[in-house]
């Protein structure tokens, strides 16, 4: 590793791999194209690319009002699940007596495939944002409570037992020494949440279906109207994305220390 | 030995105590409000009429869980077929690791759960496409984290290894491997659970068996008992596949503690 370069080296190896990577779609695309084309494989199946792009841009009023409805219950979802992780997570940290009463049913949660709760929502609470945004976060909630558990509770022992010697009291240890100490964790939590949020919100729209990229998929499926279905599955995709590319890039501003190793 | 197992039993109870008190606890109170408030038992039912359900539609959850079952089986079975020598593979070249890691990173954060109504119209809406998700969602983490076990190999250990003469082979079945091996099975055990949730996701998009679309019919018909049935069958099979990959890992990596 050349260590002297630091940021300049990083800034290197991103562009590379950044290129890597669309070079990589790019030719995806072009044998995608090519496939349908020279295999003559009808747009009811596989539309070629080109087509696809038509049919987003022909539907592009609804299409963008659809993802920007999606990405409103994403990012509602990813809230709401990320400060009540949190806070649940510094509640269990500190009280020890509750964290031996939940703790092994929030680990048990990780094996339930809770997505399979959609139809059971709706029918508790009707087909609608609401039953959505629950599906999201009951799948994203438990990611961050166990990560940013692991981060409390992970705090290496020396530094505690040295600020306890300086007198800190339990709120300030919190304060100044686990939550820092487990920002890494934290982070971590935050983006496992924000990609399943993204899947709990998007099967939410497959079956409680009103409203929203899912919705749009499910109906062009229905209308054999496979360049949108695309078109909208690829909106997705890219939607998917963009979330987890940005908070990459707050994770390496907020956890600075921690990515330059 | 008996007295071994007795301690170990007790320490058991010491420390998931309690858990297991809280636990009956909200069932207790779960059944007592239920009942208590007269609620709607279709739409919330209690605990005991949920166990019911489960006794009586047991012929009909059979029926449908082994389609399930046998689908996340394949579906896993197919990602870490492919997805360890992939991984392999894109460790060991310079070039498929500059050209494929990328991308492999890219599409593992993508939410392939949106692929299914695609697959429904490519596969049908048969056993093929619900595979083929489970294996799709399955797939990432068991070749990123083989990609990880092997890179992550101290190379001391190379050079201790070619110090005493050892063949590409012996390298690969007595270093390379094994000291992979955790890493590998960090993979399994989160796909193993994300295969389940492939095959229920398709079945309920899609589905014309299987319990994915045995939760659809019940719940549509508002029976939130036998809903909630299948939902604990689904937890329990989850549970169960967890379990296994894990007792295999204690047999076959037991120097990791």
């Amino acid at each position: 590793m050349v260590r002297s370069l630091g940021p300049l080296h990083n800034i290197f190896r991103v562009r590379q791999e950044a290129l890597i990577s669309a070079a990589v779609f790019l030719a995806i695309g072009v044998v995608w194209h090519l496939t349908v084309t020279i295999l003559r494989i009808p747009a009811l199946l596989l539309p070629g690319p080109i087509t696809v792009l038509q049919a987003a841009v022909a539907n592009a009023d609804t299409l963008l009002e659809a993802t920007a409805y999606t990405f409103l219950e994403i990012l509602l979802a990813i809230n709401i699940a990320a400060t009540t992780g949190f806070v649940t997570a510094i509640l269990i940290a500190s009280l020890p007596a509750l964290r031996r009463m939940v703790f092994p049913y929030i680990i048990l949660t990780q094996v339930v495939p809770k997505v399979a709760l959609a139809p059971i929502l709706i029918a508790w609470f009707g087909i609608g944002m609401q039953s959505r945004l629950v599906l999201a976060f009951l799948i994203a909630y438990f990611p961050m409570v166990i990560n940013t558990l692991a981060g409390i509770l992970g705090t290496p022992e020396p530094s505690l037992r040295y600020t306890r010697s300086l007198g800190a009291s339990e709120l300030q240890l919190l304060l100044k020494v686990r939550l820092p100490a487990a920002l890494p964790a934290i982070m971590a939590g935050v983006k496992i949440t924000a990609g399943v949020a993204v899947i709990g919100i998007i099967v939410g729209e497959f079956v409680a279906s009103d409203q929203g990229l899912g919705h749009i998929i499910i109906e062009s499926l229905a209308a054999l109207d496979t360049p949108l279905t695309i078109a909208a599955t690829l909106v997705v995709g890219c939607l998917g994305l963009l979330l987890l590319a940005v908070l990459e890039l707050v994770d390496n501003r907020i956890v600075y220390w921690h990515h330059g190793q | 030995m008996i007295g071994r197992t007795h301690f170990q039993l007790t320490g058991w109870i010491a420390s998931n105590g309690p858990a297991l008190i809280f636990g009956f606890a909200l069932i207790a109170i779960w059944e007592a409000v239920t009942r208590g408030l007269a609620l709607r038992p279709n739409i919330f039912p209690p605990p005991s009429l949920i166990i019911w359900s489960l006794y009586v539609r047991a012929d009909l959850l059979m029926a449908h869980a082994w389609l399930t079952f046998s689908q996340t089986v394949v579906g896993f079975g197919l990602s870490v077929l492919i997805g360890v020598p992939l991984g392999w593979a894109i460790s060991k070249s310079r070039i498929l690791f500059a050209a494929v890691y990328p991308v492999v990173v890219v599409l593992q954060v993508l939410p392939k759960e949106a692929l299914a109504p695609l697959l429904v119209l490519w596969f049908g809406a048969g056993t093929l496409s619900r595979t083929i998700l489970a294996f799709l969602i399955a797939f990432f983490p068991v070749v990123i984290n083989s990609i990880l076990g092997v890179r992550s190999l101290d190379p001391n250990m190379r050079h201790y290894a070619a110090s005493l003469v050892c063949g590409r082979w012996q390298l690969f079945t007595k270093v390379e491997f094994p000291s992979a091996l955790g890493s590998i099975f960090a993979g399994l055990k989160i796909s193993v659970t994300l295969s389940v949730i492939g095959v229920v996701v398709a079945e309920i998009v899609a589905g014309r068996s299987g319990l994915g679309y045995l939760l659809l019919f019940a719940s549509s018909r508002l029976d939130m008992a036998f809903s909630l049935a299948i939902l604990a069958v689904l937890a329990a099979w989850g549970g169960a596949l967890f379990a296994a990959i894990a007792l295999v890992e204690r047999r076959v990596v037991f120097w990791r503690g």
